[in-house]
């Protein structure tokens, strides 16, 4: 891996570790970080639709029995660890960051709009809590789809199954509810509500 | 599937229609589209009123604090409410640290206090037995949620955690089962009325056994279970799978005694106790392969066989016996489910 990779993975990962201490997530687990991230990359595209999406330059996921899963994130997790960043908990696999700041890369855009972003998908997932993430994986289309046909390889950006299924969850809601189109809703606001729905369906016991 | 599914269907644009009051409330509502909010509706507010029911009260936040708000653990704030509700107070302001900052016992009606008090740029949730309301500007606001509500949440908390999943495989077994015994079996047997079997499966029966179980256990556990989940660099493929506070568990789902054809007109498969052995052995694995993907993080493999034999003879497992040296410490992660039995009804 390319030390620009390692060090944008490190931003991430940091991010995540700020935000989800805000929301008082103690000690994250690998499989969770590598959820966030598969999350963060698959619904980028629905809320930024004309940029490129930044993460899959960094982020290769496939398809594992543990969600989606990418090395890197192992290799930056090993770099973190071992230049003392974060602790791991050998009981319980959980990850802690010990406070310090990741050195500072030349700050780019993407970089910057990463870190908006992560924050965007975390605060969504605090909505229901860290104990609901697997269930919003499983559920996600784009992940499901490729689990079931056995395909390794997920695709990140514009055009996944994950953006096709918004783009249909948008369309219905500017079909049904004609105000909606006139005051012109965020597209951040339709995945709160695309995850609200996902939610009540994992809230009745529904099939994923 | 069932997401995506219905997304995709019309039914989903009447489904949206029914609900576009809430729809527009959430979607036009400033106070809902503040970050904190939602996270302290549903992580705090809502936990509350699942463990004070009994209890009305009012919890207040000034829209300014609400916009910086840094969350507490949950359980350090409900010790601070709970210690206020046990003083009999039922009005309580909080910061943006989470802190109370005022409290009293309010002795008028609470309700419309909250319209009151949340006229001055304050949220104040009222937490009744019925659910919260919520007011800002002076009046009641909704579209918190648009697609479930305090029942659904509620109905939720009754359902039972991954420990308790022997209990459910039992109501399964003694309560739900014989509800729905018919759906496993052929009744359409006329080119096989001269068959010496009186139990006969439909075409591969365990695809059915296999969609009712995991149902039935979606809706009564907390968790969901995954179908046809196929494990990491390997052909092998699991029925149900989990993961719960980052522990993995599985089912993998088999039966005994005959099916019939595609066709209907011969007998297809017929399991007995070496299928048994066989299963039991793709079950051991299953384990084996991930035990060493997810290390201490595979927590177990449930195998469940529905028997529909004539007889229902004892399976001689021969203390797994026929299980290979080099394999047997992962029996210890094998819990076998009594088999559920299950017979034909047939019309005199």
């Amino acid at each position: 891996m390319q030390n620009q990779t390692l060090y944008r993975i490190n931003d991430d990962i940091s991010s995540i570790f700020k935000n989800a201490s805000d929301l008082k997530w103690n000690g994250i687990r690998e499989n969770t970080l590598s959820r966030i991230l598969y999350l963060s990359s698959v619904l980028y595209n629905f809320v930024y639709e004309d940029k490129d999406n930044p993460f899959s330059k960094d982020y290769n996921f496939s398809t594992d029995i543990r969600g989606p899963y990418c090395d890197s994130l192992e290799a930056s997790l090993a770099f973190l660890l071992s230049n003392e960043y974060i602790t791991k908990d050998e009981e319980t696999g959980l990850y802690e960051w010990i406070g310090r700041q990741v050195a500072e890369q030349n700050e780019t855009s993407d970089s910057l709009s990463k870190r908006d972003w992560i924050k965007i998908v975390i605060y969504i997932l605090g909505i229901y809590g860290e104990e609901k993430i697997y269930d919003f994986v499983y559920r996600d289309p784009e992940y499901e789809d490729k689990l079931q046909t056995n395909v390794p390889e997920i695709n990140l950006d514009k055009g996944n199954e994950t953006f096709n299924v918004l783009i249909q969850f948008r369309n219905a809601f500017e079909k049904s509810i004609a105000d909606l189109k006139k005051i012109k809703v965020e597209p951040k606001k339709y995945l709160e509500l695309y995850f609200e729905y996902v939610f009540s369906t994992i809230l009745k016991g529904e099939e994923a | 599937m069932l997401v995506r599914m219905f997304i995709e269907s019309p039914e989903f644009d009447n489904f949206i229609k029914d609900r576009s009051d809430s729809i527009m409330g959430q979607v036009t509502t400033d106070i809902i589209n503040i970050s904190q909010f939602k996270i302290l509706k549903f992580q705090y507010i809502d936990k509350l009123w699942a463990s004070i029911k009994e209890r009305v009260f009012i919890l207040c936040i000034s829209k300014e604090n609400l916009e910086k708000l840094k969350f507490k653990e949950y359980q350090e704030f409900f010790k601070l409410i709970d210690a206020e509700l046990n003083k009999c107070n039922n009005k309580i302001l909080v910061n943006d640290n989470m802190e109370i900052i005022h409290c009293e016992k309010f002795l008028y009606d609470l309700k419309f206090h909250s319209q009151h008090v949340s006229s001055n740029n304050y949220c104040v949730f009222y937490i009744n037995e019925d659910g919260v309301c919520i007011f800002n500007n002076g009046t009641e606001i909704y579209g918190a949620n648009v697609f479930f509500d305090e029942k659904d949440l509620a109905m939720y908390s009754k359902r039972k955690s991954i420990g308790e999943i022997r209990d459910i495989l039992e109501l399964y077994k003694n309560q739900y089962l014989p509800t729905v015994n018919d759906i496993f079996f052929e009744n359409n047997l006329e080119a096989l009325k001269d068959t010496k079997y009186s139990n006969i499966l439909k075409n591969k029966p365990e695809k059915i056994m296999k969609e009712n179980l995991i149902k039935y256990l979606n809706k009564n556990l907390k968790h969901s279970f995954t179908a046809n989940v196929p494990i990491t660099n390997s052909t092998q493929v699991i029925d149900a799978f989990t993961e719960v506070d980052g522990e993995i568990y599985f089912i993998n789902i088999s039966w005994l005694g005959v099916s019939i054809s595609e066709c209907l007109t011969m007998i297809a498969e017929k399991h007995n106790e070496e299928h048994m052995k066989k299963f039991i052995s793709n079950a051991i694995e299953a384990i084996e392969k991930l035990v060493k993907i997810n290390g201490e993080n595979f927590k177990c493999g449930y195998i469940v066989t529905f028997d529909a034999r004539d007889s229902k003879a004892v399976i001689n497992l021969e203390d797994y016996g026929f299980i290979n040296e080099d394999q047997k410490m992962y029996i210890d992660f094998l819990v076998r489910i009594d088999e559920f039995k299950i017979a034909q009804k047939h019309i005199a």
